[in-house]
């Protein structure tokens, strides 16, 4: 049997396949919300309402990645991508910020990827309903 | 209103109880809502949902043109001609119904610049506003002519194909022609209206689906009852903000109705060519309640024959005697509601009122409550 060990965070923009990886620190963190409310009628009934429809948002933040994987999520902002995490689950949405931190207390036991400098990069993904073709 | 029963998304059958039900007694309630592009047959063209944003839908029967609605569309459509109708969803998490909210030709897209995908919030107004445009010219029905005949033959001059007419009354014809002369007021549905109340019919009004429809005027007093709204606790759909307004101005409790008299020929009378109708006891305008008799301005109308003056003056009674008392109630969402519904509230506080007849009423497409205006009927 093969295992499969997924170790990074991966992005994929939709429309080209292009993507990027890093690893991601821990406490990735996952939210629903759905328009809807418990209303107060005549007589004292309480019901729910909602509206079909719930904002989903998936948040994390690489961890020691190079400037190419700054430059490159910066330029997906807006548009369509696919996010899967390490534990294989996988998000379609869109991000329109992110948070970047340079880190600049990497000595000269960095790996060859970051000798030119390294940041940590936040993202706040919302999700999106997407058909997948097939 | 809309009838109840109808299939559930899924096709299964659902009776008008349990559609009923569903709407009024589900403690927990889940909408969404939709929205077809259709052509001028009501065929549905494409599926807009996925770019449809909500809205509101509104509808005012006393209003020329009945429907409105507000739409937001983040897809360019052909504004000149497209024809849009919303549809919502009430579902229990087990089972979902859909209910059409009417078709509207879009008009006034107003689009925010700058936006990826851009987005249009469109007014949409009744598919009656296809016959409210001037006619331009003097026209002319000839003696003879069947009036739903000549109803149809405007409608289909227009271009209007999806309609129904109720033939009750197809056997009327004009005794003599009738003109209507070239000036900056007349439409084509002013016309309709005049040939359809000539023979005691509502006017023309467009359904949930779009197709308009030509109906006998009833009596909302004699309709039977098509919803009701109570303060119980498991089935109030009753906001508890709820606000009555009583109209006492120049309230009549007197009128007088007559048709146009030839002037070569004999002169109306009561009961031929006269209807007058007092209102001795009928709630707090009538002569009983006021002290005194207070006429309205009398009307001169035209009417193919006495029961048909008596049917179109009954209309303006009724409709004086509504605007009397009103009540601006907010609603759950009931998207049953359509033209002048007929219902029965049964609620402490608003007092010991039963026959409502619902005059106006908004929907907003985003789950949020409905406003509804009531006139007391009795």
């Amino acid at each position: 049997m093969t295992i499969l060990t997924l170790d990074k965070t991966w992005v994929n923009l939709v429309t080209t396949g292009a993507g990027v990886a890093g690893k991601a620190a821990i406490g990735r963190a996952e939210d629903y919300t759905a328009a809807g409310d418990v209303r107060t009628y005549a007589g004292g009934r309480r019901r729910s309402v909602i509206s079909a429809g719930e904002v989903g948002t998936f948040k994390w933040q690489y961890r020691l990645v190079p400037r190419s994987t700054v430059d490159t999520l910066h330029s997906w902002i807006g548009q369509l991508v696919q996010v899967r995490d390490t534990r294989g689950r996988r998000f379609f949405g869109t991000f329109f910020a992110l948070a970047v931190e340079e880190v600049t207390m990497l000595g000269a036991w960095c790996p060859p990827e970051l000798v030119n400098g390294a940041w940590h990069v936040g993202v706040d993904l919302t999700v999106v309903t997407t058909d997948e073709g097939v | 209103m809309q009838p109840a029963a109808r299939n559930s998304t899924t096709g299964v059958a659902l009776t008008a109880a349990q559609v009923t039900s569903l709407i009024r007694d589900t403690d927990a309630l889940k909408i969404s809502t939709g929205l077809e592009l259709l052509d001028v047959t009501l065929t549905v063209l494409a599926d807009l949902t996925d770019w449809f944003n909500g809205g509101t839908v509104e509808r005012d029967s006393y209003a020329t043109l009945h429907g409105t609605a507000s739409l937001t569309v983040s897809q360019d459509l052909d504004w000149g001609t497209a024809i849009l109708r919303p549809y919502m969803v009430l579902s229990d998490f087990t089972t979902s119904v859909r209910f059409n909210l009417g078709a509207y030709l879009a008009s006034s897209p107003e689009a925010v610049i700058g936006e990826s995908p851009p987005t249009h919030t469109v007014s949409g107004f009744d598919i009656l506003l296809w016959l409210s445009t001037p006619v331009g010219e003097a026209y002319t029905v000839g003696a003879g002519t069947g009036y739903l005949a000549a109803v149809e033959a405007i409608m289909l001059a227009q271009g209007i194909v999806a309609y129904r007419i109720d033939q009750a009354r197809w056997d009327a014809t004009l005794t003599s022609s009738r003109t209507w002369v070239l000036n900056s007021q007349t439409t084509w549905l002013m016309i309709i209206n005049d040939l359809l109340q000539a023979i005691g019919y509502r006017g023309i009004y467009s359904d949930w689906d779009g197709i308009l429809r030509v109906e006998p005027y009833l009596n909302p007093s004699d309709r039977p009852s098509e919803w009701v709204y109570d303060a119980e606790a498991g089935t109030s759909m009753l906001d508890t903000h709820r606000v009555a307004v009583r109209d006492f101005f120049n309230a009549p409790n007197r009128w007088v109705f007559f048709t146009s008299p030839d002037p070569a020929g004999e002169q109306p009378m009561e009961g031929d060519g006269i209807y007058t109708f007092v209102n001795d006891r009928l709630g707090p305008t009538s002569v009983a309640a006021r002290g005194r008799t207070i006429t309205a301005v009398p009307q001169q109308v035209d009417a193919v024959d006495q029961p048909a003056l008596v049917a179109l003056a009954q209309a303006s009674i009724d409709a004086d005697l509504r605007l009397m008392t009103t009540y601006q109630i907010p609603t759950a969402p009931n998207p049953l509601h359509w033209h002048f519904d007929r219902i029965t509230v049964n609620d402490s506080m608003l007092g010991p009122l039963s026959d409502i007849l619902v005059t106006k009423w908004s929907l907003p497409l985003n789950g949020g409550n409905m406003s509804q205006e009531w006139s007391l009927l009795s």
